[in-house]
């Protein structure tokens, strides 16, 4: 790791190698995972005796009757699995990608890797990740919450023709992409409070100072390497912005299937993301730049 | 950590297949349904439905009665069939089909109500007149408070309308007036209720009764402000609707106005008292000048 070059691709290509080689680093990327999909397939089976006893009467009046019925259990499954995805972030992923950050720390010093005790570490931490993950939720609330200003001022845009209605088209076709964009930056503007947190036992207020103040020269690398990673979730993001409740309703397993492989998707790139950050965290540790 | 590699998704799997095991609920059949639906629907649509596909599709259902013989979606069953079969225009079997719905599942007031229609518009098709009108009074004499039941006295009196039958429409509208004035006031606050004054107001709609729609308009929004049926889309649509009333044909439009204020302080903290307040502005203009009444729904 000692010879590793600076450089989006150089970054990306050591994170995927150390990745390929001891695939023990993947394995809380595994447990999130199973995490999901058991979420995922609770919802699923909400709708179905014995568990439409309990989210029955949830499902009838949050969303109506209809919704406890095949296919409409699917609009469901997705708003409900979409609705916890901000929990699932903050209160449940921080926990495996400290695991990660201190699996790839303990990999790179050559030290037996002990799940019980990495997962101990990361316990003990616990607090400051979730409180690192409400920050970063918060940025990106607030970005998109200006995005949404700027969407909302384009749809009183009524012109059918010309550079008003070109604007107008532009930024209603770019928001989900401009939301993803918007999460890279953010990913990237606190990509070191983890590590920070984890390997060096800093407390939350510490861990975003120092992100900002000794690591804040790398924010132009690691953007560039959440983006040119996350560019495998473009696809899935083109496909959700087509998707309409009708397509859902034709096809209703093709969606559930959809959004299983888009977990699945977002964990693997969440997996290069973190390891690429840690990589450059122990980096700078061992070889100042 | 190997073992897990295999036993977690293993505890996926055997998560959903349990769960799929013990699920007594009609989901599957639900399912099948629908596939089946889909089918149906899609050539339907297209006016591209074969005799072949028909009895295919007629078939399938049938296999689905033999499979689930005890379930509470067999009147569905037999009504999907019976549009089957009305869609091919084979009138006589599918209001065999409807009926077996009728007399098998009795207690099933909705869908013998749905079922019922059915077997009225069949008539309406072969455009046997006294048989559809019978029907549609069955009904309304078996089931009134059912969605079907309610809708049909105004469906009637328009039915009798389109072929011209001047005189039955006439009667049909006013036993419509008796028949939603009296749902309306045996069902006070309930969603019966609120649906037949919401019918009573169409009926005079369409007689064009300006006034005596408005007022139960007004009628409605006193009485069922505040709650569960009166969302916020139905209140605009409402509102637009006495305010179209009231200044095109009435020529009132202080009339929409008073009715707000009036409104506004029977109920001072409605949340919807806001929007009353602006279209109580928005009308003082239009009072001034001319200008278009705005949609709020």
């Amino acid at each position: 790791m000692k010879n590793l070059q600076i450089g989006i691709w150089s970054l990306l290509k050591a994170a995927i190698d150390i990745l390929l080689t001891n695939p023990i680093i993947l394995y809380p990327i595994f447990l999130l995972g199973f995490i999901q999909l058991l979420l995922l397939e609770i919802i699923y089976f909400s709708v179905r005796n014995p568990m439409s006893e309990f989210f029955g009467p949830v499902i009838v009046r949050s969303a109506g009757p209809a919704f406890l019925h095949y296919p409409y259990n699917y609009l469901i499954l997705l708003k409900w699995f979409h609705g916890l995805e901000i929990f699932i972030a903050i209160l449940i992923s921080c926990i495996f990608y400290g695991a990660v950050v201190l699996i790839i720390s303990l990999i790179n010093s050559g030290k037996p890797v002990s799940l019980k005790k990495v997962f101990q570490q990361v316990f003990s931490s616990y607090i400051h990740l979730v409180t690192a993950m409400i920050l970063a939720a918060m940025f990106f609330k607030g970005l998109t919450f200006l995005h949404g200003l700027i969407f909302k001022k384009a749809l009183f845009i009524r012109s059918s023709v010309g550079i008003y209605f070109l604007i107008k088209n532009t930024v209603i076709i770019s928001a989900p992409y401009l939301q993803w964009l918007l999460a890279c930056f953010v990913t990237a503007l606190l990509a070191f409070v983890v590590p920070i947190i984890m390997l060096e036992q800093k407390k939350i207020i510490t861990a975003v100072k120092l992100n900002f103040t000794d690591y804040g020269r790398f924010f132009g690398l690691i953007l560039g390497v959440i983006i040119v990673s996350g560019f495998l979730y473009l696809p899935i993001i083109y496909l959700q912005s087509i998707q309409t409740n009708e397509m859902i309703l034709n096809d209703p397993e093709m969606s559930g299937l959809f959004l299983a492989l888009s977990i699945l998707m977002m964990l693997f790139i969440t997996a290069i993301q973190y390891t690429a950050i840690t990589l450059c965290y122990l980096l700078t540790k061992e070889e100042p730049l | 950590m190997k073992i897990s590699l295999v036993l977690l998704p293993a505890l996926l799997f055997f998560i959903f297949v349990f769960f799929s095991a013990i699920d007594r609920s009609e989901y599957v059949l639900e399912k099948k349904m629908w596939k089946i639906q889909q089918q149906f629907t899609v050539e339907a649509q297209y006016g591209i439905l074969s005799k072949e596909k028909s009895e295919y599709l007629t078939t399938m259902y049938r296999n689905l009665i033999q499979q689930y013989p005890k379930s509470g979606l067999l009147p569905q069953i037999y009504i999907r069939i019976g549009q089957i079969y009305a869609v091919n225009k084979d009138f006589e079997k599918a209001r065999t089909s409807y009926s077996e719905a009728l007399q098998r599942f009795p207690q099933q007031k909705d869908l013998c109500s749905e079922a019922l229609l059915d077997i009225g518009l069949t008539y309406e098709k072969e455009n046997k007149v006294a048989m559809a009108l019978e029907t549609y009074r069955q009904v309304v004499k078996n089931y009134p408070l059912t969605d079907v039941g309610l809708n049909m006295p105004l469906y009637i009196a328009n039915y009798c309308h389109r072929l011209n039958k001047d005189v039955e429409a006439q009667n049909a509208f006013q036993e419509a007036e008796g028949f939603y004035r009296n749902t309306a006031q045996e069902n006070p606050n309930s969603s019966k209720g609120f649906n037949a004054l919401r019918f009573l107001s169409v009926t005079y709609l369409d007689q064009e009764k300006w006034d005596d729609a408005v007022k139960i308009f007004e009628k409605i929004l006193l009485e069922y402000i505040p709650s569960p049926y009166l969302d916020s889309k139905t209140t605009g649509s409402m509102v637009y609707l006495i305010n179209v009333v009231s200044i095109e044909k009435l020529k009132k439009p202080g009339q929409p106005i008073a009715f707000y204020q009036m409104l506004i302080e029977k109920h001072p903290g409605y949340p919807l008292n806001k929007f009353f307040k602006d279209v109580i502005v928005t009308l003082q203009g239009l009072k001034n000048r001319k200008g278009i009444i705005p949609r709020y729904n």
